[in-house]
């Protein structure tokens, strides 16, 4: 346990990690700065408006964790 | 095939919502791989829909080491578009090479049919980036693309 982030574990074995609203937000942070140098908002603004590039491994690996674009018209 | 493990993480602001990937203290890192210095980081978004489990997206990546910048394949999906205009096929491969007439081919979006982790897996023992700990590894990920694949039918 760190903080009030808890961990338990699923009877096949699979950890389940429960984050707080407060430390989700701060490990989006952390993902997004690691991998693209910009905040959750500074990222979906650019990757909205074209000027990320779909080909850079850590853009469509941040495109996912944030779930752009997943909560409107699903793909046929 | 590894000691690493994966985490299943419940989104906060939903109640179908999930993500699953390693965690080593409180950051994403790629699952070791037994018998090798490669890497294989994955990381899915998971909405649960009328009972059952859709993944809305993933990234699996073999690397060579533990740096993003060493990554050699990857396999990724979006269930939606992420933007209006984007043009590639959801489900994709990209490879680290480049063409003969050295033009990079890792921007190429590969496309491909969505790919479970376990055929991914496959692919790693079967090309020897990782070394299976059962003699009958091939009989259980058979039986996990199996569910796959059944899965998909019901969709």
């Amino acid at each position: 346990m760190i903080g009030s982030m808890t961990v338990d574990e699923t009877p096949a074995g699979t950890l389940v990690v429960d984050f707080t609203e407060s430390e989700y937000d701060a490990y989006l942070e952390g993902e997004v700065q690691r991998g693209a140098g910009l905040s959750v908002a500074e990222f979906v603004q650019a990757y909205e408006a074209g000027q990320l590039d779909d080909a850079d491994p850590a853009v469509s690996d941040l495109v996912g964790l944030l779930r752009i674009g997943q909560n409107g018209d699903r793909a046929a | 095939m590894t000691d690493s493990r994966l985490s299943l993480i419940p989104l906060p602001r939903s109640t179908s919502a999930f993500e699953l990937t390693r965690l080593v203290g409180q950051e994403s890192a790629p699952l070791e791989l037994d018998g090798s210095s490669a890497r294989l980081f994955v990381r899915q978004t998971i909405e649960v829909v009328d009972g059952h489990c859709q993944t809305e997206s993933y990234s699996y990546r073999l690397q060579a080491d533990e740096s993003l910048g060493s990554w050699l394949v990857r396999w990724e999906y979006h269930r939606a578009p992420p933007r209006r205009d984007y043009p590639y096929p959801l489900a994709h491969l990209h490879v680290n090479a480049t063409f003969e007439g050295g033009e990079p081919a890792s921007r190429l979006h590969i496309p491909t049919r969505r790919v479970p982790l376990e055929l991914v897996i496959w692919h790693l023992v079967a090309e020897g980036w990782v070394r299976p700990r059962i003699e009958g590894w091939r009989a259980l990920l058979e039986e996990a693309i199996q569910g796959f694949d059944a899965r998909r039918r019901a969709d």
